[in-house]
């Protein structure tokens, strides 16, 4: 039995307007010949499009948790909008499908995508276990390219020097267009991140407001500190490449190394069984990497750990990559892979080691009890994390809620013992969510806790932490996505 | 607590970073900070640290100079970052209010379900109304987070989709958008601000009175506006507007003019008879005029009727050599003045608007001046329309029976058969009947293939449709129109709207094959320009007219790079039927492009290749 509503094929869909466009075939009666098998593991029909033939499109559940979608049409959008509106129509009216015989061409498919799934299973098996296999390493290679990088962080640091030495205020259009030209050259020594963090420094200079240029000094310690371990990291890596990889800080992927699968296993970064939930989702456009980032907050019910998601959509294949959506039922995951450092870890799977089931209050109580009671504690620990230059300064808290009130502009929420915590929304907002915690926070909150993301104003002192959502004891109550 | 030496020296180290650590040797700025951390370094090493290392930047050379600066900035900001304090100095503590149970809160939608709906809210880019009106259909509106957003979508630029989000969305979501508009609620007299009060009024909030009582006492005249229009729902307030109907400001006077129209009471009718003859405010007789309309002035109707009379006498009076300035006044003040006559169902009000039509003297004055007056009594006529069109329809029926009869032949009294058309079709005549009833005033052209596309034509019910779009009900129209549809493009034609209209008519009633409609298109294919031909082709294709793709392809490659600009051709380019043509096609439209080098030949080819 195929089930099928709004949030799920939503999801399924490449971005929303490829949804919208499914739904809108359906609302224009384009689509016909609509078909399901009898074991209603399949749907598939026609749908009209501009030319003298309709395309063939079908949906195909025999394997729930990983449909898989076909259509002649030549859209590189995946799911296309016709398999997207094939879906919608089968969710509006499911009895408008008559049954009928899988066509042979796509039980052919299927049978060829059986294969394919084996193969990929026993690829996995034989990583694991390659996995278990030390790594061999050209060493040559791996010092040319740490030689490179080294010749990369040396003009990195002249760019950063000059900076510094001449004032942020030389650079005008003209010193900024040339600035440009040498962060565009850092791109040749594989140091993506740290061209990264320059192209960052960039932009926050242009986001500068009323002389006040803390965030742009605070990312110009965090491009100093990155090329003092960057350096550091690398010459010792140089004497000895075939040491393993540092994993208790994030300073590989800081510098620009993109972590393969089987590196994390190798590092035994991954947990067996794991089961998620999302608490938050956000999506943002990172100028700076020029992509989109879809970000999910996450934690973990086993562990209470929270962990990020991020989806990166680079500008220029944005189309063609699935944005992510949030999920509101608990991800059960075969394996979940850890990247190295941060306070929140980044965290990945693969579609087809994944179910779903409904959340329940048993795994709300439990996200409950993971929630901090000791704000000064917690906070303490914090403090002591972001004062690391090169650490993510706005980490992901969950607090439970023992009493709440308006002190001066914003909420603030105290523990058991008396220890405060004021919620004030991140600055640049244009909708507010603490406007809107405002709104729904009862007078008495105990039994209610909160996921936040902490910010620590440098500048004006002020240790806050915009909220971002609520766990009742019956549902979580998201302000953000 | 606070040490504020930290951020003193936050304050300097971010000054020297703009200016460049060049500067640091020997800054004396910097030095007073030397001092102050030695001293703090006498309990806390790190501020000793600090200390020292301020120091050696101020004795240092230029080229080390960023290093060091760098080296501190990192140390300070280290600090700084263990030193915020979580809530703000000396403020006033209050419990939370909460508006909303937060059991009852929905916010299920998902990320890919909101976005499309809250950037339609927040951006400017095209199709965002469709994506509101779909998402109000998809009830996304139930979920909590888009409230925010729907409030800020009220200082939008784009008219209809703020009035969608004001009208439609809002009312529907109810008393729980209030907190949202109180919050962002200002008193100005931004539109966005006016918008916003309107909200809260129509949504029942308990304080609005108070609200109106600050806005009433400030200098705001949109915002007083709009309160006028809340007052007005209560006839306690009669006697505020009443006042307000002398304000010195005109906006608030218009207002309070609709205001007193929709209470209604006789004292109410008495400001607005006695505002319509004071001569003082001749600026406002049209907001005057425009309030009286909408009322069916129960009280003061005679004398109401008797200022328009007095209007239409006046004007009569003259002659045709009264001077020009005179004359137009006179017609254009009567033209205001009828309007008055709207929504009045009073039996004098019938006779005399039919009287006005075939008065002699009214008709032979405008004929003796009619390049002077006939721009102006052709909207006298279309007045007279709209005043009937407020009234009973059978009664206006009658009226324009017995008018057809006696009407006089002139080009301002045109506009009445139009309107007796409609009429006849809104009240159900039958096709035979209106055809034997107008197909004489068609052979003036009074009325054309417009009127009758109308007539059977079933529109999408949303405001903006493709003309393909529309369904043709051919039964709905007499055959014996067709000869007079077909009379429509004999001899030399100047292609206009009408023709279009004609041509949708035909092809609806003529059947396939049919040899007459046929020939037609091909003569038309070949006579017209390409921004009239595509949707000749396109019939030509629907219809499967032998020889079709042929014909078409001996038009198109008539077409020559010299004629136009490329865009002149872009009609016959971007027709959907170049799908069905045959794929051998490609290569002859290839060849003309290698001959006359036009673009178009080549992207016909593409559409053709690609369908």
């Amino acid at each position: 039995m195929i089930e099928l509503n709004s949030s799920r094929i939503e999801g399924y869909a490449p971005n929303a307007d490829a949804a919208k466009n499914g739904r809108a075939l359906v609302s224009k009666n384009k689509f016909a010949n609509l078909k399901i098998d009898i074991d209603q593991t399949l749907i598939w029909g026609e749908c009209a499009g501009s030319g003298k033939n309709p395309y063939y499109c079908s949906a195909d559940f025999i394997e729930e948790s990983n449909p898989v979608f076909r259509c002649n049409c030549p859209s590189r959008q995946f799911p296309c909008k016709h398999s997207l509106g094939l879906m919608f129509a089968y969710q509006q009216n499911a009895g408008g499908f008559t049954t009928d015989e899988i066509p042979q061409d796509i039980a052919d498919k299927r049978v060829k995508q059986e294969k394919k799934q084996e193969k990929k299973a026993q690829e996995k098996e034989s990583l694991k276990e390659k996995s278990e296999k030390p790594k061999k390493i050209n060493k040559a290679a791996a010092i040319k390219k740490i030689d490179a990088q080294l010749s990369g962080i040396e003009i990195a640091s002249k760019i950063l020097n000059n900076i510094v030495q001449n004032g942020l205020s030389a650079i005008d259009a003209k010193e900024n267009r040339n600035l440009k030209g040498q962060i565009k050259e850092l791109g040749n020594y594989y140091i993506g991140g740290i061209q990264t963090a320059f192209n960052n420094l960039l932009l926050e200079m242009e986001d500068v407001d009323g002389e006040e240029y803390t965030t742009v000094i605070d990312q110009i310690n965090y491009i100093t500190a990155l090329l003092k371990k960057a350096t550091e990291y690398l010459s010792q890596r140089k004497e000895d490449p075939e040491a393993a990889p540092e994993i208790a800080s994030a300073i590989e992927e800081q510098i620009g190394y993109i972590w393969k699968l089987t590196e994390l296993i190798q590092l035994g970064l991954w947990e067996e069984n794991a089961e998620l939930v999302q608490l938050s989702f956000n999506s943002y456009d990172n100028e700076a990497r020029r992509e989109f980032v879809d970000e999910g907050a996450w934690i973990n019910l086993k562990t209470g750990k929270l962990y990020k998601t991020q989806n990166y959509r680079p500008y220029k294949a944005v189309k063609y990559i699935k944005e992510d959506n949030s999920v509101t039922d608990v991800l059960q995951l075969k394996e979940l892979y850890i990247y190295p450092g941060g306070i929140n870890p980044r965290v990945r799977w693969e579609a087809e080691a994944r179910t779903e089931r409904k959340i329940t209050t048993d795994d709300l109580v439990k996200i409950q009890s993971y929630a901090a009671a000791d704000y000064a504690e917690l906070l303490k620990s914090v403090k002591n994390i972001i004062k690391n230059p090169l650490i993510d300064k706005n980490p992901l808290i969950l607090i439970a809620l023992h009493k709440v009130y308006i002190y001066g502009e914003h909420v603030v929420a105290e523990d058991n013992k008396g220890n405060k915590l004021t919620l004030a929304d991140m600055p640049g907002k244009i909708i507010s969510p603490e406007n809107c915690l405002k709104l729904i926070l009862p007078e008495n909150p105990q039994g209610i806790c909160l996921l936040a993301m902490v910010n620590n104003d440098v500048q004006t002192g002020l240790l806050s932490a915009e909220p971002m959502s609520l766990i009742t004891p019956e549902k979580i109550v998201k302000l953000l996505y | 607590m606070r040490l504020q030496p930290l951020y003193d020296l936050q304050q300097e180290i971010n000054r020297l970073f703009v200016a460049g650590s060049k500067f640091a040797k020997g800054d004396p700025r910097l030095l007073k900070h030397v001092a102050v951390f030695n001293k703090l370094g006498e309990k806390v090493p790190v501020f000793k640290k600090l200390a020292t290392d301020l120091e050696e930047l101020t004795n240092t050379d230029i080229q080390h100079s960023a290093e060091k600066l760098s080296a501190i900035s990192i140390l300070l900001y280290s600090i700084l970052y263990t030193q915020g304090e979580t809530t703000e100095e000396e403020a006033e503590e209050c419990s939370v209010e909460p508006k909303f149970d937060i059991q009852y809160i929905d916010t299920d939608k998902t990320y890919l379900q909101l976005k499309p709906v809250l950037e339609a809210l927040t951006e400017s880019k095209s199709g965002r109304l469709e994506v509101l009106q779909d998402a109000y259909r998809q009830d996304v509106f139930k979920d909590f987070r888009t409230f925010q957003y729907l409030d800020l979508a009220l200082g939008d630029k784009y008219g209809e989709l703020v009035n969608y989000v004001s009208e439609t969305i809002i009312p529907n979501i109810g008393k729980p958008m209030l907190p949202f508009l109180l919050k962002s609620f200002v008193y100005d007299d931004r539109p966005e601000s006016v918008r916003r009060l309107r909200a809260i009024g129509n949504l029942g909030y308990e304080n609005i009175g108070e609200m109106c009582d600050k806005i009433l006492s400030e200098s705001l005249p949109n915002m007083q506006a709009e309160v006028i229009r809340l007052l007005s729902d209560n006839v306690d307030n009669e006697a505020l507007i009443i006042k307000l109907a002398d304000d010195k400001n005109k906006t608030v006077r218009e207002a309070a003019y609709q205001a007193l129209a929709k209470i209604g009471s006789e004292n109410c009718l008495e400001k607005l008879k006695t505002a319509l003859t004071n001569s003082k405010r001749k600026s406002d007789l049209q907001a005057i005029v425009q309030a009286i309309s909408s009322t069916k002035m129960p009280f003061f109707f005679k004398e109401v009727f008797n200022e328009v009379k007095l209007a239409f006498e006046d004007f009569i009076s003259l002659d045709k050599t009264t001077d020009d300035k005179k004359i137009t006044a006179a017609l254009d003040k009567f033209n205001t003045e009828l309007q008055l006559l709207e929504n009045k169902d009073y039996p004098e009000v019938y006779t005399f608007l039919a009287e006005i039509l075939t008065n002699k003297e009214y008709n032979a004055l405008i004929k003796a001046k009619k390049s002077l007056l006939d721009y102006i009594a052709n909207n006298t006529t279309h007045t007279i329309i709209s005043c009937f069109n407020t009234l009973d329809p059978q009664k206006v029926l009658d009226v324009y029976i017995s008018l057809a009869k006696k009407m006089p032949d002139t080009d301002w009294t045109y506009s009445v058969w139009r309107a007796y058309f409609s009429a006849c079709v809104d009240a159900s005549y039958t096709k035979e009947k209106i055809y034997d009833t107008f197909s004489e005033v068609y052979q003036k052209g009074i009325i054309n293939p417009l009127h009758l596309y109308d007539t059977c034509a079933e529109k999408p019910e949303s405001d903006y449709y493709s003309i393909y779009e529309v369904v043709i009900r051919p039964e709905k129209l007499d055959k014996r129109w067709i000869d007079w549809l077909y009379k429509i493009f004999e001899g030399k034609i100047k292609w206009n709207h009408t023709n279009d209209y004609a041509l949708i008519l035909l092809n609806a009633i003529e059947p396939r094959g049919s040899k007459r409609f046929e020939n037609l298109l091909i003569l038309l294919s070949k006579s017209l320009d390409p921004r009239d031909v595509a949707y000749i082709f396109r019939i030509m294709v629907k219809r499967e007219i032998p020889d079709s793709f042929e014909l078409i392809y001996s038009v198109v490659s008539q077409y020559k790079k010299s004629t136009a600009a490329s865009y002149y051709f872009y009609p016959v380019v971007e027709g959907e039927y170049w799908s069905k043509f045959p794929k051998e096609y490609v290569p002859k439209f290839r060849e003309l492009y290698d001959k006359q080098k036009l673009d178009i030949f080549n992207e016909i080819a593409d559409k053709i290749e690609n369908q």
